[in-house]
Parts: structure tokens; C-alpha cells; sequence
């Protein structure tokens, strides 16, 4: 651990740089401190957060007690899980014309259209939907929420599939090609399980951009359709609160079983792919 | 070809319906005059541009603010700043990554990114919890006898950096650490055969070498930071405006849609502006390398 | 391969039943934050089946702004006097035929049909109460009778003062100080109110609605814009160090009716509730909760918050109710904001 500090044995290595090791650690602790703090506190039973008590569960029950904040999950979770299976559907048809289309034309505009979202500024889009759906009068806001979300949604799950559709050889789509497989049946069999992994990760992905977004959420939610990042939005204006530290805490605990296997399978691929 | 426009066919719509149409809808709304009680009336107007350089004042002449030039200009210096603060942290980090065992550097770009899928508002709020009045922070000085009674660190500049660059600043490693991967060990060692000391390799060769990286950072950090909300309505709290949360009043308690709507353009016309030089600088450099 | 696909399959089957089953017995309110006793809802939700969401606002901007987006999806909401008359105007309320309801029966007469409703159709009046301002009587040992102590703060409260993030109580309390008429559109009479504000910013810590209570009781600021029966219940349940001011040129009033925004899909629901929310026994405990005066009958001796041990609520200055501003009165007053806020 130390040695990285001092320099020690490498001191002679031309590409080691005394220092960097210690901004490094002292970057993840920047990095970690303020979640690990949170957590920390969560678990304290004295009312007044910055002052410890005691351990308790105690706020991990009044928080899953709370009636809101249960209603602002699962307008999350619904909005999330339709959102990505659109966003991922829609993805899948673009990236699939992108790759293996023969003569697209304009390949390069389409790809600039789908990855829209990315450049334009979030805020500048939730003011966009806002209007327009009240132009349009739209009235429920789960509805609202989901056309949104799967907009802002299709270039995260675009891009990976994208990126493993393009890294995969031809090979066995042309043989099963050759074999006469029906152009479905090839596509069923052969590209598909083949592009799966891109698959999972684009839908992850905008799975997890829909949980965590709360620029568009805020500005287009209505009645009944709060989202999470949003309840808690409204929580912090209130205040610091160890109720809050819980509801914090769970939802990176949660982050992190979403994310995790997402990421070991992305690593297993490339592993795989060298 | 059929097939390839039905592929392509529900992107388009999506895109079309829920983001290009919307934008149109942002520019008409910019040029009407907005309604006092919200929303916006079909009257050509100019009062929403002009209002973002003059005032009316009370004798209902036009006179100069430079209110939301200030805000617009705050904007730029805070996510400039915070580029750049991102930049200094992030080369050392990534180089220090890019240093380790294979598998040390996958569990530590794995630890990089991982805050990053942590909602956004938890993150931002972590930093209200320590930065508050009577918070973590303040307590833990207090502890030690380092201060008695001290100013709150919330609600201000320093209080939005810092939410800034902890928010943005894995978006600026992963591309340091993608070009210092890409770069040929060789030439370090080459520079040091040849006496060069460290520093002057760090200069002359390695910093050279992963500016592609370092603009791509700069550029992935810079842009967000320019509509952020959160921080400014958190950690700001809302006496230090940036144009994100600017905008955002305008469509709620403010009400003065077609203003917001021509803020909004003029957000995008400067991030539009700074994607257009990277994409030339990016070409020029391709050309340059062919 | 299946197995992706029955996932799928299933996801989008229960988001869709969770769309769809939702539909009956639902209630969406957007009220004043903190305003519905939670117990009291978990019983109406137990006594009718309907399952209620309460989303809170902390002005009534912030309400007209969601209402004007014309798609806000809410079945009740709870703005004050002036703003049910423009949300009446601005065709955003829906005809409920509020006076044939049985709630308004037990409405004080001398708050039916007024100005703001004159045919009694869209609103029922629910709480009523004023707004002022609360001394920290630990830190700011002063006189607090007078607005002049708000707006024309001494020295020793500089950075110590709080105000509301909205015009809409602090500009009409700033006109009956000055006696400027309110809702004016006389353009120089509302340069004398801006000029107030300036000057009073240069002693205002922050302009906030939100998380009140802390910031008062705390100490962080000694004086800070607020509400009667808000006051009164920090007071009263925190044992807060703080006193509610009487300022002797008068207190901005207000009347919170319930309303039902055009095109709510759960009308129905929103009129049991209403009627369920003013019957004497819920009105009570609401009261005893919320600490505003209800503006419907309630069984006083069940009622916690009695004249003498409440100065917050029976206060002996004139309670002067805003109006409903024209559209260049509202022109004007939002101008004072913006200037006043840049």
C-alpha cells in the first residue's frame, strides 16, 4: 500500500511518477467518501443526522413504511422496464439495418438522429417535452414519463449493441446464409444469441439512465406519477434526514446489484474477444 | 431497401416526434409572448431575447442588465473550472491506472465508474449532508477543536464545484486512461535512454500524446456542466444561478415560457458551438495523422 | 432464449396492469406540503378504498405554473382565494358543483360563493389562516408589531432574515405597509414596493419556502416569513423558541379551497373526499394536525387548539385578503420579482 507513496523500489522506473499514486488514493477517497458517510450515518438511530448515537435499522423501516416513497419505485420501476424494452426494441431494428443493411443510405445522418439525446443538453430536451405535451394535451403522466424516457433511452441502448454488432464477424450469419436458413430463422438462431451480451448491456444501461434521471422527470411528472429521483429531490429541499440516508443507501445498494453483473459480463466478452 | 427503412422507421418517429418536432415547438415559443399566468399566447414577440439583455425599468425605458449575461458567463467560468479541475485530478488518476496489473486496473476502472450509475440526486445530496449547517463536515472539525462556529459551506460557488466535479469527473478518466492505454510505452523509455528527465518526458511525450483523451474529457465534462440542475437548486441553493436551473424557474414558478424558450436556445447554440470545434478539430487531426 | 422472452413478456404485462388497474379508486392531490394529516388519509384510503398520493407545492406559483403545462394529471388541488378566481378564469378548474355537495353545507357562510366563486361551482373552502412573519425570540430580543421590523430590518438582524421564494404573500404585505393598493397597475406605485424589497435584500439570508421550520427554530436566521398555524405548531410541538408577529397595519389573509384541475380523470373520487374532508369529526382532526383554522364547522371541544393558548391563529390585527391580479397587475408583480431576485 505504502510503497506507492514513496516511490520505494521504483524509483528508477522512467514511467513511474512519485505522487500520482498518492493523488490517485486520495481521488478515491473523494470518490467513496461522501457515499460511505451516508451509509454510515443511515445506521444511526439519533434523530439529528450528524450526531451519533447508536446503530439501528430503525430508518430502513420507517423507510420502507413510507407510502410515497413505495408509490415513486414502482412509477419508477414501471416507467424503467417499459421504457428499456421500447428503447431496446427500437435499438435493435436501428442497429441491425446500420450493420448489416445492404446500401443504407444516409447511414451517418441516422446515427446522428438516434444518438440525438446525447448532444442536446437534458434540460433543454425536458422544456421541449414539456411543451409539447402540453400542446398535445397529454394528461397521464405515466404515459408522459414513459415516451420520455424511451426517447432519451434508445442511443444508451443503441450504442453497445451497435458496438458488438460491428466488433462480430459475418461468418456464421453467412454460412446459415449459404445453408439456406430463412433470413428469420438465421436471425433467430445465429445473430441474435451472438449479439445478446450487447443486447443485455444496452438494455442495463438505459434501464439504469431511466431509474437515475431527474432533469425530464421533474419538469414533466405529474399526479400519481412521481418518480424516485424526483420523491427524494423533494425530500433533500426539506432537509437532511436519517430517513433519507436509507432511502439513499438502498437505492446504491440496488445500483450496485444492477450494475455489477452488467459490467462482469461486459468483461468476460472482452476476455473472451482477445 | 424496404427493409432498411422499416428498420430504421421507429427511431425516426421517435426522434422526430419526441425531439426534433419539440425543438421546433422551443423555437416558435422563443419568437411569442408569454402569458403572465404560464403557457405562452400565439403573438409575435421579440421581448424574450431582448429580455435577456435589457431591462424595462420602472419609466419603461430600456436599460441594460447584465443579470443573465452574468449567470450565462457563470455558467461557462463554473463548467471551464470544472473542467479543468477534472482534467488535473483525472491525468495523474488514469495514469496511475494505467500503471497496474491487469487485474488491479479492472477493479479500479470498475471503482471509477461506479458512483457514476448512483442516481444522480443521492450523489448531490451526499454533499448536502456533509456541506450543511451543523453537518458531517462541520461536526467532525468541531470534534477535533479545529472550529468553533463556522459559516455554512453550502450555497455557494465552491459548494457547486465541488458537486461538479464529483458528479462529472468519471467522464473524464475513462478517456485519459483510453488514449494513456494507446500510447507506446517505447517512447517513455526511449526519452529516458536519451536523459530526458521525467518531468520533461511528462511534457514533452506523455501529455502530448493523450490530449485526444484530455479533449474528449474536457469536452464530456464541460457540456453536461453547462444545463446542470441539480447543483446549483442543491448546493447553490438557488441564489447562485446557473442557466440549467434558469431555465427551469421560467417554466415553474417564474412562468415566462417564452423566455425560458430563449434560453433554452441559447444553451443549445453554445454547446452546438463547442461540439462543432471538437468535431473540426477532431477532423483536422485525422488529416493530419493520414 | 425463451426464458428473454417470457421476461420481457411479463414486464411489459404487469406494467401495463399496473397502468391500467390504477384507474379505479384513485386519488392524486397536489396540496401545500405537509398539509394532510398522513393519518388521517391512511383512514379515508381504509374507509373508501381509494388509494390516494398527495404531492406537495409551497406556493401557490408553483401550482398555477403546473396547471398552466395543461397536463398535470391531478384530481385535487388546493390553491388560495386569488388563485381559484384566475384558475377559474383560465378554464383550469372543473365544475364540481361545489355548493350542492354536502361538504358545503358545513362551510362557515361567510365563505360561501364569495368573490373568487361567486356561484359557488368549482370551489369548497377548506382552510383559511394568514401570512406573516416569526421572530426567533432566543437570538432577536426586538419589537415584533410592526412590518417596518421586516422589511426596514435593523442592523443587528443583517443576513439573519428569510423570506419567501415567491411574490405572492411578500408583495401584497409589502403594499399594505407601504399602502400601496394591491394588485395595482400603476407602475410607479409598485417601483415604491420594489425599492422596499431591494433595500430589505441587502439583509436577506436566503429566500426560501422550503424546510422553514428547521432554518427558525435553529437560529440560522431570526426572522422568516411564515405561516400562522405553521408557526404556531413549532411553537406548540417542537418548542420552538419563536413567536408569530402581529404587525399592526394587518396581515395578508388566505383561503385555501379544494379544486378540481379540467379534465381530472378521478372526479368522483375528489368529490368523496371533499365531502368525507369537511365532515365535523375529519375537519377536527385536520385541524388538530395542520394548526390552520378550518373554514368549515368543527366539534370545538375536540379541537387541541383553543383562542388562549393560540395568539398565532386569534391575532387582534386587520387581516386584509389579497385579490386576483389583472394580467398587467400580474405583469408588474412578477417584473418586481425578477428585478428583485437577479
Amino acid at each position: 500500500m505504502l510503497n506507492f507513496l514513496s516511490g520505494g523500489a521504483k524509483r528508477h522506473d522512467a514511467k513511474h511518477y512519485p505522487g500520482f499514486g498518492l493523488i490517485g488514493v486520495l481521488f478515491f477517497i473523494f470518490l467513496y467518501l461522501p457515499i460511505l458517510v451516508m451509509i454510515a450515518y443511515s445506521f444511526n438511530s439519533n434523530k439529528i443526522v450528524s450526531v451519533w448515537q447508536g446503530f439501528s435499522l430503525k430508518w430502513y423501516f420507517s423507510a420502507l413504511q413510507n407510502d410515497g416513497l413505495m408509490s415513486a419505485v414502482r412509477v419508477s420501476l414501471t416507467v424503467a422496464t417499459v421504457a428499456t424494452v421500447l428503447a431496446t426494441l427500437i435499438a435493435i431494428s436501428a442497429a441491425l439495418v446500420l450493420s448489416r443493411g445492404k446500401d443504407v443510405k444516409g447511414a451517418k445522418l441516422s446515427e446522428t438522429v438516434i444518438n440525438l439525446p446525447l448532444m442536446l443538453p437534458e434540460i433543454v430536451f425536458a422544456v421541449a417535452i414539456l411543451i409539447l405535451f402540453s400542446q398535445l394535451g397529454v394528461q397521464n403522466g405515466l404515459l408522459k414519463l414513459i415516451l420520455a424516457h424511451t426517447c432519451f433511452c434508445i442511443p444508451f441502448a443503441f450504442l453497445p449493441i451497435r458496438a458488438r454488432l460491428q466488433g462480430m464477424h459475418t461468418n456464421f450469419e453467412q454460412a446459415a446464409q449459404d445453408l439456406y436458413a430463412p433470413p428469420w430463422v438465421a436471425f433467430k438462431r445465429i445473430t441474435l444469441p451472438l449479439i445478446m451480451p450487447g443486447i443485455f448491456a444496452g438494455a442495463m444501461l438505459s434501464f439504469v439512465i431511466s431509474m437515475d434521471d431527474f432533469i425530464t422527470s421533474n419538469i414533466v411528472s405529474g399526479g400519481g406519477a412521481t418518480t424516485l429521483p424526483v420523491y427524494i429531490f423533494s425530500l433533500v429541499k426539506q432537509g437532511v434526514s436519517p430517513e433519507l440516508n436509507a432511502i439513499s443507501t438502498l437505492i446504491i445498494a440496488i445500483s450496485l446489484l444492477l450494475v455489477t453483473p452488467c459490467w462482469l459480463i461486459a468483461e468476460r466478452n472482452r476476455d473472451a474477444s482477445l | 431497401m424496404n427493409k432498411n427503412l422499416l428498420g430504421l422507421a421507429p427511431a425516426y418517429l421517435v426522434m422526430l416526434v419526441l425531439m426534433i418536432i419539440p425543438l421546433l415547438i422551443v423555437v416558435d415559443v422563443a419568437f411569442m409572448t408569454s402569458d403572465p399566468y404560464g403557457g405562452f399566447k400565439q403573438v409575435f414577440s421579440l421581448e424574450s431575447f431582448q429580455q435577456i439583455l435589457y431591462n424595462v425599468d420602472w419609466d419603461d425605458n430600456l436599460v441594460l442588465n447584465l443579470q443573465y449575461l452574468k449567470i450565462i458567463g457563470r455558467t461557462l467560468l463554473l463548467s471551464a473550472i470544472t473542467a479543468l479541475i477534472c482534467v488535473c485530478i483525472a491525468f495523474p488518476v488514469a495514469y496511475y491506472i494505467s500503471r497496474q496489473s491487469a487485474s488491479r486496473k479492472t477493479v479500479l476502472l470498475y471503482l471509477v465508474t461506479l458512483p457514476f450509475w448512483v442516481s444522480m440526486v443521492v450523489r448531490v445530496y451526499a454533499w448536502v449532508l456533509i456541506l450543511s449547517n451543523d453537518g458531517v463536515l462541520e461536526s467532525g472539525l468541531r470534534l477535533f477543536g479545529l472550529v468553533d462556529d463556522m459559516d455554512s459551506l453550502l450555497y455557494n460557488n465552491g459548494a457547486m464545484l465541488v458537486g461538479m466535479v464529483y458528479s462529472y469527473i468519471p467522464l473524464m478518466i475513462l478517456p485519459i486512461y483510453a488514449s494513456i492505454e494507446k500510447l507506446d510505452i517505447n517512447l517513455i523509455e526511449a526519452a529516458n535512454d536519451l536523459y530526458s528527465n521525467r518531468l520533461k518526458t511528462l511534457y514533452r511525450i506523455i501529455l502530448p500524446l493523450s490530449k485526444p483523451g484530455i479533449v474528449a474529457g474536457a469536452i464530456l465534462v464541460f457540456v453536461p456542466c453547462l444545463g446542470t440542475v441539480l447543483e446549483p437548486m442543491l448546493l447553490g441553493g438557488g441564489k447562485t444561478m446557473m442557466m440549467g436551473n434558469l431555465i427551469q424557474n421560467q417554466f415553474t414558478i417564474s412562468r415566462n415560457w417564452s423566455f425560458g424558450a430563449s434560453l433554452a436556445l441559447v444553451l443549445l447554440a453554445i454547446v452546438l458551438i463547442f461540439l462543432m470545434l471538437q468535431a473540426l478539430r477532431a477532423k483536422r487531426v485525422q488529416a493530419g495523422e493520414v | 432464449m425463451k426464458h428473454m422472452k417470457k421476461l420481457v413478456l411479463a414486464c411489459v404485462c404487469s406494467s401495463l396492469f399496473t397502468m391500467t388497474s390504477s384507474a379505479a379508486g384513485k386519488l392524486n392531490i397536489y396540496a401545500w406540503a405537509e398539509s394532510f394529516d398522513p393519518d388521517l388519509i391512511a383512514q379515508f384510503e381504509s374507509e373508501t378504498g381509494i388509494d390516494v398520493t398527495i404531492d406537495g407545492f409551497t406556493s401557490n406559483e408553483d401550482l398555477l405554473a403546473k396547471l398552466k403545462s395543461g397536463s398535470s394529471d391531478y384530481d385535487l388541488v388546493t390553491p388560495s382565494q386569488h388563485f381559484v378566481k384566475i384558475m377559474i378564469q383560465e378554464q383550469l378548474l372543473e365544475n364540481i358543483g361545489a355548493r350542492e355537495l354536502p361538504a358545503y353545507s358545513n362551510v362557515d357562510a361567510k365563505w360561501q360563493q364569495q368573490w373568487w366563486d361567486p356561484t359557488g361551482e368549482y370551489s369548497v373552502p377548506f382552510v383559511y389562516g394568514t401570512a406573516g412573519f416569526t421572530v426567533n425570540r432566543d437570538n432577536y430580543k426586538g419589537p415584533a408589531t410592526s412590518w417596518q421590523e421586516f422589511f426596514e430590518p435593523a442592523a443587528e438582524l443583517k443576513g439573519k432574515i428569510a423570506v419567501f421564494n415567491t411574490p405572492d404573500e411578500i408583495i401584497p404585505a409589502a403594499q399594505i405597509y407601504l399602502g400601496v393598493e394591491n394588485c395595482t397597475e400603476d407602475s410607479s406605485e409598485m417601483k415604491r414596493v420594489f425599492d422596499l424589497l431591494k433595500k430589505q435584500k441587502e439583509s436577506v439570508a436566503v429566500y426560501s419556502s422550503d424546510n422553514i421550520n428547521s432554518r427558525i427554530a435553529s437560529g440560522e436566521v431570526y426572522m422568516h416569513s411564515w405561516w400562522d398555524g405553521d408557526s404556531m405548531k413549532a411553537r406548540k410541538e417542537d418548542n420552538a423558541p419563536i413567536e408569530y408577529a402581529q404587525p399592526k397595519e394587518g396581515l395578508v389573509g388566505w383561503l385555501d379551497s379544494m379544486v378540481v384541475p379540467k379534465g381530472a380523470s378521478n372526479i368522483d373520487s375528489a368529490k368523496t373526499f371533499i365531502n368525507w374532508m369537511s365532515e365535523k369529526e375529519h375537519a377536527t382532526a385536520e385541524f388538530n394536525y395542520y394548526g390552520h383554522t378550518p373554514a368549515v364547522g368543527i366539534d370545538d371541544a375536540q379541537a387541541v387548539h383553543k383562542p388562549e393558548s393560540s395568539p398565532e391563529l386569534f391575532g387582534s390585527v386587520p387581516i386584509i385578503f389579497s385579490k386576483a391580479c389583472s394580467p398587467a397587475a400580474q405583469k408588474l408583480v412578477d417584473k418586481v420579482w425578477t428585478q428583485l431576485l437577479q
